[in-house]
């Protein structure tokens, strides 16, 4: 079954930070919290390449597997959330975790001090959808009004894909049949595996 | 908590008390409204710890509950205020609050993207760091005034000023944030007041573009667009970093370079972003553009690539640009440029091999002493691929902010009124009509009739004209108060020489969102009165994008704390100096605040030298609301509402609105007939010296004027046998213009807009059909040729291709050769060269202030090759002292890198507030100090301008870095 | 002294953060027992399978609505097929 997923085509991105200001924007995400950075390989030299990175939403999330308390879950459509009430800002997710997305707050930030944060992929939390609380604590619900993550919607070159796991590989596919070439899709396999 | 830390330098979070005000006001019924609310937290709160402390609690909740979708949000279509790329901003707005920002998937130029500045926008609704209040220096320290006080106090001042040393003596510096609407009535206040002291952001970006490129073909503009390098087969970048400073441009560019295949090469001495995206990186020494283009061109007419009919048909002087090329043959272009030969030629290939290609240009192009050879010298390279005025091909110059291209036309310039009129007398007449006022009353308001057609001292320079010498200064006396509305100081070179002059003058008054770097780069202790200005978010009014499209930007909230909109701001002034019936004698003023829609009316009724006629506030505002209608890559909407348009009425749109004119959206194509969009290159000049310079077998499709013509009059029309076209009511205007010369009524003060009408009606383009001229004979170097920057590492070369001889111009002396002649090669031995960076804008006040972009780019740095940070004992990260040869120096980290080559740095231009090693920021007003300070890299940066047009030099000087001592 | 007592409660009750309160505190390895979420509707979901074409300059996609996994043999009439087409 399809499911929800994130590409960065680093033939497009240009590290222009769009995607990390527009998170930003949507959640009011606090200073000092990056659900979403741009990573440049390479930076000045040539076959430099820049990637905008966030929570993948693995399939088989190792944030899950590790975790002490069991404050994740996954939505039907493969999204990973976590449950704040039940975190308890240990960090092992964050070691875990190959992309680094997993942040915490040095002081109260997202409903109390240390408690892990990181992308929502736009779709809130476990509180009722809309809910103050849900917006306090995990921000806004985009994927619940039927609208995908503002990063990947505001990305300046279109380089970086948010939806459904099939749409996006199609997009990405015929692009890279109109070029011609492609670097891959970066982290693609190690988030998703073969399950897709 | 969705509220944001407070970092340790935010003050009391004034953006949550405006949510704050607002829920409180629905809970608890209460009535007051955000601004009065505002007013009196502010005021209660006292200090912003208390405020911090006590509100945090509620704040949070409250905040949140404000933030929660509404589905009742009104969504306001706004542009982005950043770069000229021009993308539209979806706000959602609840209760007068800016709750969200969606993408704006319907505008045919950013299709819903946006760059770390854009997607960050909203930020305005916080406006924590905002100037919030009238303020006034008094005793070294930022008072509170109100707006009432501040106008009379300043009024005063400058009145005593206007009296005693005479109106040049004020210096308006307006800005590239204006809208258009602002940009003209401010250049008319100027013309009121009596002094052409008057400019903006252009002087110092793209004014040797604006004049060098209009001398070559007629318009100093981007040719095409942004969505039109979809049909470009190569794509030339030369001092353009596109990734970082017109980021949503590249969606256009990459798709380019994906879908034909078009191979992108980017010159630039840093391997920038873009270069990063590049198929071809080609690394020039600053300050050798010319001699690139020459080297390139080489090849071109050795190997018979140029385009031989185009030429013969368009292009006038080509053979003198010939016997210069031939001097610049592979060996001497790698001596003087770096680089191989071998890759010229290949780049020669690439250009001549896949047409039509576009050439791109920015600010490493244009801002050198010889920036205006630059920019023909790329013109040229166009010309000689037969480029120019077809799709897929043109100069596309990416200006640099949201409507600096506007400013620009408005006319926001030392050295002509709006729509390049100029300051010759029959310029002065033709708005005089146009404004309903007597000339000899406005002649009257200058000191004298010389001065009112002599171009002012230039923005670049305007400190010179406070420091110099009166009797050097062409003009009854210096400048004595200084006009700071919408600009930032650490934008312009010498800062230490700038720091002197704020220091010097009478009076200095900065009207801005922001306090900016104006507000404490000087030791004054009085004398400085700061005026809160609203941001384009929070007024309505058109602004033109590169590409020349207007789009009506809407308001999407009131203006916060106690800012006033320019306009108003204007008009408060005006009627402090007496001449408010004056100004505003065609446009209807609400309370203080002048109508957005008849000032575009006015503008309407006299830019006929652009032909900003057609482009009535009615038609921009129904292109925003149908947006969805027009097409990506053309711009043209295929039915509804605008059916045939080409998107935001790209100038030229000939005639008045009721011509419907579609705009044109590629300069000087032939290919379609004028009145859809079609043209031929200008006949600035009909002829020289006996020799024709009108086009040969070249006209826009189906003219019934086949052949090359001058500017049309109505005469000319008559003489066609068209003036049985003109209404009555149009000859009777046309009668009253020329009384009895009636025959000799241009295109371009024909106010009844018949001329041009009935002209495009027959497929002539009004301003004649000449040819591009490859000579410039009225500019110091008809060809251009290459010249050594002032500050050069290469003095062996200083004697073939020395700099100008020291002159006079724009009321001041200027220098070069006298720069020149002192080598400091040795003590100061690396290139320093600057540049944007993607979260920053300008002077960076504004974007500075805002945490989301603040937090991505917390250090002014500088780039250094790791050969010359090794031989300089330079560590990743530690500060270094950057030392200019003119005595500034400034503190920054060294940032080690391969990006910038062997004897060349590179700094950001974007920071300010720290001045030699000391942070400012307790100059500040309280709570209004941008939350990122640093060096502003012009404290280094040094004495050049170009020669037409006084461009600062900053792409090109000198340096020596070493490690940090205090 | 009994005041005291009071006021002492009443400061540790204080003390307990109110993030911290509702904490699960039976943990079964492996699953997950706090709140559950709202899971998104069929009919969401296909709208944003529409809505991703937004990301990509080209022109709109039709993608397949969950529901239609299968695709109609085509003898069916009531949707308005043509009857007896065969594909």
């Amino acid at each position: 079954m399809a499911r929800m997923k994130f590409l960065c085509d680093a033939e497009r991105c240009i590290h222009c930070s769009g995607c990390v200001t527009a998170c930003k924007n949507e959640h009011e995400v606090p200073w000092g919290i990056n659900r979403r950075r741009v990573v440049t390989l390479n930076d000045g030299k040539p076959g430099q390449r820049s990637l905008s990175v966030a929570c993948m939403h693995c399939s088989d999330a190792p944030c899950m597997a590790v975790c002490p308390v069991d404050c994740f879950y996954q939505t039907n459509d493969g999204i990973v959330l976590h449950n704040k009430d039940l975190c308890i800002g240990c960090g092992y997710c964050f070691y875990a975790c190959p992309f680094g997305a997993p942040q915490y707050p040095s002081t109260g930030n997202f409903g109390g001090r240390g408690k892990m944060d990181k992308c929502t992929f736009c779709s809130g939390g476990p509180e009722e959808d809309h809910s103050k609380a849900e917006l306090e604590k995990y921000g806004r619900n985009r994927i619940a009004e039927g609208k995908l993550p503002l990063c990947a919607e505001m990305c300046a070159t279109k380089a970086l894909l948010a939806g459904d796991g099939d749409m996006v590989s199609t997009i990405y596919r015929e692009r890279v049949m109109a070029r011609g070439f492609g670097s891959g899709a970066a982290g693609w396999s190690h988030a998703y595996g073969k399950k897709g | 908590m969705l509220i944001k830390k407070r970092a340790p330098l935010t003050s009391h979070n004034q953006a949550a008390n405006s949510r704050l005000s607002d829920a409180l006001s629905t809970v608890a019924g209460s009535t007051v409204d955000r601004r009065t609310f505002l007013k009196r937290s502010g005021l209660a709160a006292g200090g912003a710890a208390l405020a911090g402390g006590l509100a945090a609690g509620t704040v949070r909740k409250t905040e949140a509950a404000a933030l929660v979708s509404d589905p009742k949000a009104e969504v306001k279509k706004a542009i982005c205020t950043h770069c000229s790329v021009g993308c539209t901003v979806n706000a959602e707005v609840s209760n007068g609050v800016w709750i969200g920002q969606e993408p704006a998937f319907d505008s045919p130029l950013n299709l819903g993207s946006h760059c770390a500045k854009g997607a960050a926008v909203r930020e305005h609704a916080h406006g924590d760091r905002r100037l919030k209040y009238p303020m006034k220096l008094e005793g070294g320290k930022y008072k509170r005034i109100s707006w009432e006080q501040a106008i009379t106090e300043v009024g005063d001042r400058l009145l005593k000023i206007r009296e005693t040393s005479g109106p040049d003596s004020v210096y308006w510096l307006g800005s590239a944030k204006f809208s258009n609407e602002q940009s003209y009535l401010m250049r008319k206040f100027a013309a009121l007041w009596g002094t052409n002291n008057v400019d903006h952001q252009a002087r110092i970006c793209h004014s040797t573009t604006v004049a060098g490129v209009a001398q070559t073909w007629g318009y100093g503009a981007m040719t095409n667009s942004y969505n039109d390098i979809h049909n470009s087969k190569a794509m030339f970048f030369i001092g353009s970093n596109a990734a970082e400073a017109h980021p949503v441009a590249m969606l256009h560019i990459l798709k380019a370079k994906e879908q034909n295949k078009a191979p992108l090469i980017v010159c630039d001495p840093r391997f920038t972003r873009t270069a990063a995206h590049a198929d071809e990186y080609v690394r020039l020494r600053p300050g050798t553009d010319v001699p690139l283009i020459w080297g390139i061109l080489y090849h071109i007419f050795e190997n018979g690539w140029e385009d031989k009919e185009y030429i013969r048909k368009r292009v006038w002087g080509m053979d003198q640009v010939r016997a210069e090329v031939a001097k610049w043959t592979p060996e001497e272009t790698e001596r003087v440029t770096g680089v191989p030969g071998a890759q010229v030629k290949r780049v020669a290939e690439l250009l001549a091999k896949n047409r039509p290609g576009t050439v791109v240009w920015c600010m490493g192009g244009t801002q050198h002493t010889v920036g205006n050879n630059n920019v023909r010298a790329y013109c040229i390279l166009q010309l000689a691929l037969g480029n120019t005025g077809v799709a897929g091909g043109g100069t596309n110059i990416f200006r640099g902010h949201d409507n600096v291209q506007g400013a620009t036309d408005m006319g926001l310039d030392v050295t002509t009124l709006p729509a390049y009129y100029g300051l010759a007398a029959p310029a002065w007449k033709h708005w005089a009509r146009v404004w309903g006022l007597d000339y000899e009353w406005i002649k009257a308001r200058f000191k004298t009739p010389e001065l009112m057609e002599a171009p002012g001292i230039p923005v670049s320079r305007w400190y010179d004209g406070v420091n110099e010498a009166k009797e050097n200064v062409a003009q009854p006396d210096t400048i004595k108060a200084m006009i700071y509305w919408g600009h930032a100081p650490n934008s312009q070179t010498r800062q230490p020489e700038l720091k002197k002059a704020m220091e010097k003058l009478d009076t200095l008054v900065v009207i801005d969102p922001y306090p900016t770097v104006s507000a404490v780069l000087h030791d004054r202790t009085d004398g400085v009165y700061l005026l809160p200005a609203a941001t384009q978010f929070e007024v309505d009014g058109s602004r033109t994008a590169s590409n020349r499209s207007i789009q009506w930007s809407e308001r999407v909230i009131k203006p916060m704390f106690e800012c006033k909109a320019d306009h108003e701001i204007m008009y408060l002034f005006a009627r402090k100096f007496g001449y408010d019936a004056e100004l505003f004698k065609n446009i209807k003023v609400n309370g203080s605040e002048p109508l957005v829609e008849d000032i575009l009316r006015e503008i309407n009724k006299g830019a006929w030298t652009i032909a900003y006629t057609g482009q009535s506030p009615e038609r921009l505002k129904a292109h925003m609301a149908n947006q969805q209608t027009f097409d990506k890559t053309t711009l043209r909407a295929v039915g509804g509402p605008c059916d045939g348009d080409y998107y935001g009425l790209p100038w030229p749109c000939w005639g008045n609105a009721d011509a419907k004119h579609p705009g044109t959206p590629n300069l000087y194509d032939t290919s379609k007939p004028v009145k859809e969009g079609g043209l031929n290159f200008r006949a600035l000049f009909p002829e020289y010296k006996g020799e024709s310079l009108l086009a040969v077998d070249s006209w826009p499709e189906g003219s019934e004027l086949p052949a090359g013509h001058p500017g049309v009059t109505f005469g000319m029309l008559k003489k066609l046998g068209f003036e049985a076209d003109f209404t009555p009511d149009e000859l009777a205007v046309i009668q009253k213009i020329g009384g009895e010369k009636v025959d000799d009524v241009a295109w371009t003060v024909d106010m009844s807009g018949g001329i041009q009408r009935v002209a495009v009606k027959h497929g002539i383009a009004p301003f004649g059909n000449g040819k591009a001229r490859a000579v410039v004979w009225n500019f110091p170097d008809p060809v251009p040729i290459h010249r050594e920057p002032l500050y050069t590492p290469r003095r062996d070369l200083v004697e073939k291709y020395p700099t100008y001889a020291d002159k006079k111009m724009m009321r001041l002396p200027f220098l070069y050769k006298t720069v020149q002649d002192k080598d400091v090669s040795k003590e100061f031995p690396i290139i320093l060269t600057s540049g944007r960076l993607v979260e920053y804008e300008g002077g960076g006040d504004e974007t500075r202030s805002n945490p989301w972009l603040a937090e991505l780019q917390p250090d002014m740095f500088v780039e250094v090759n790791v050969f010359d940070a090794n031989n300089a004992g330079l560590r990743h990260g530690e500060y270094c002292w950057v030392h200019g040869p003119e005595g500034g120096k400034v503190k920054v980290k060294a940032k080690i890198t391969e990006r910038v080559g062997r004897g060349v740095a590179f700094m950001p231009f974007h920071f300010g507030g720290w001045f030699q090693g000391k942070d400012l920021r307790s100059k500040y007003p309280e709570g209004a100090s941008p939350i990122v300070l640093g060096e502003s890299t012009n404290t280094a940066q040094t004495y050049g301008y170009d020669a037409v047009t006084a461009m600062q030099e900053t792409k090109v000087t000198l340096c020596r870095i070493e490690k940090f001592t205090a | 002294m009994k005041p005291l007592a009071v006021m002492l409660g009443l400061v540790l009750l204080v003390g307990c953060n109110a993030d911290e309160r509702g904490h699960v505190v039976c943990l079964e390895k492996g699953v997950y027992k706090g709140k559950a979420d709202t899971q998104i509707s069929d009919a969401t979901r296909t709208d944003l399978r529409q809505r991703i074409a937004l990301q990509s300059e080209g022109p709109a996609r039709v993608a397949t609505p969950p529901g239609m996994a299968v695709m109609p043999s085509g003898e069916a009439a009531a949707t308005g097929r043509i009857a007896g087409q065969k594909f």
